[in-house]
């Protein structure tokens, strides 16, 4: 199945959704169709949906008690995610870039779902939501062209963009 | 050499740096011996950090990052360089937060802590002075794990 742009991102967010509200089922047979061309944009989308709802959650400062109660509530409920990877991926975002490359790539998107489902709970609604993603595909553009257009290679939340523009 | 004797000089090499000693050391090890070289790895590392952050609990996240830049610093010119998100669990690991040591596969937690442990013996005067002193405490800290 060739997928148009507009039919990838409908199929990525529906498949979010079903994720966030935790029905399984749906997730499940979303998930299966998405076939193995779209995986490096799916990882994309899902990053800076993380990045996007993250920012939402934490600020501008990531308060290191709270991630750390974010992480003991995912313990609670998930004893076998990674938790240090986790914790890892959000630290990411607040100026310890070099930590992504410790975490390695399989163990991202289940880290980032239970961080999302963590942060956004199953209630959102569809207007919420679709905000969310609207935010998180402004989020994508800006880290991709941060990085093509500038030098600071990890530079996600790069705070001196206007050197390199 | 005593099991325990000979733990203590394995450890002793590793600490300090002499691989090839300690390579002759640890193919004497007993296989049925209750006591292993990692534990006895672990408690050193962990009495040494103890020493360094003043304390066993949790360590405030500042100190450690410091610390951890000051790992990075000397691992320069290693291929491949650790896993620095590692090295990071299996300090906290001893330091109060031992179910991180789950994430880490055992080999990987031996590099980290062999880095910790060799970095803090070379930087540290009360460590290299007395190693004797504090392969002690440590056997102190593995009696209460090790069955009756």
């Amino acid at each position: 199945m060739t997928l148009n742009l507009h039919e990838r991102k409908r199929l990525f967010r529906s498949h979010a959704i079903a994720v966030l509200r935790g029905d399984r089922r749906e997730a499940n047979r979303l998930g299966q169709t998405i076939q193995s061309e779209h995986h490096l944009a799916h990882q994309m989308f899902l990053f800076a949906v993380f990045t996007a709802a993250v920012a939402d959650h934490f600020g501008d400062d990531l308060d290191r008690s709270a991630l750390a109660r974010l992480i003991a509530g995912l313990r609670a409920d998930r004893p076998n995610l990674p938790q240090l990877k986790t914790e890892a991926l959000v630290r990411v975002l607040y100026g310890e870039g070099r930590l992504y490359l410790d975490v390695p790539q399989a163990d991202h998107p289940a880290s980032m779902w239970a961080v999302l489902k963590a942060l956004l709970g199953p209630d959102r609604t569809d207007e919420a939501l679709a905000d969310l993603f609207d935010r998180a595909d402004t989020t994508g553009r800006e880290l991709v062209a941060a990085v093509f257009e500038s030098e600071a290679l990890y530079g996600y939340r790069d705070d001196r963009r206007e050197e390199y523009a | 050499m005593t099991p325990a004797e000979l733990h203590r000089a394995a450890i002793t090499a590793l600490a300090f740096g002499d691989e090839a000693r300690h390579r002759r050391l640890t193919q004497r090890f007993d296989r049925h011996d209750p006591e292993s070289a990692f534990d006895h790895l672990e408690a050193v590392a962990t009495v040494c950090l103890v020493d360094r952050f003043c304390g066993p609990g949790p360590v405030d996240h500042r100190v450690l990052a410091a610390f951890l830049d000051e790992l990075r610093a000397t691992a320069t010119g290693t291929a491949p360089p650790p896993n620095f998100l590692e090295v990071e669990g299996a300090i906290r690991s001893v330091l109060g937060e031992p179910h991180l040591s789950s994430e880490i596969p055992p080999g990987r937690r031996t590099e980290a802590l062999v880095i910790v442990l060799r970095y803090l013996t070379d930087t540290t005067a009360a460590i290299r002075g007395d190693f004797d002193a504090v392969i002690d405490h440590a056997r102190e800290l593995l009696q209460d794990r090790l069955p009756a």
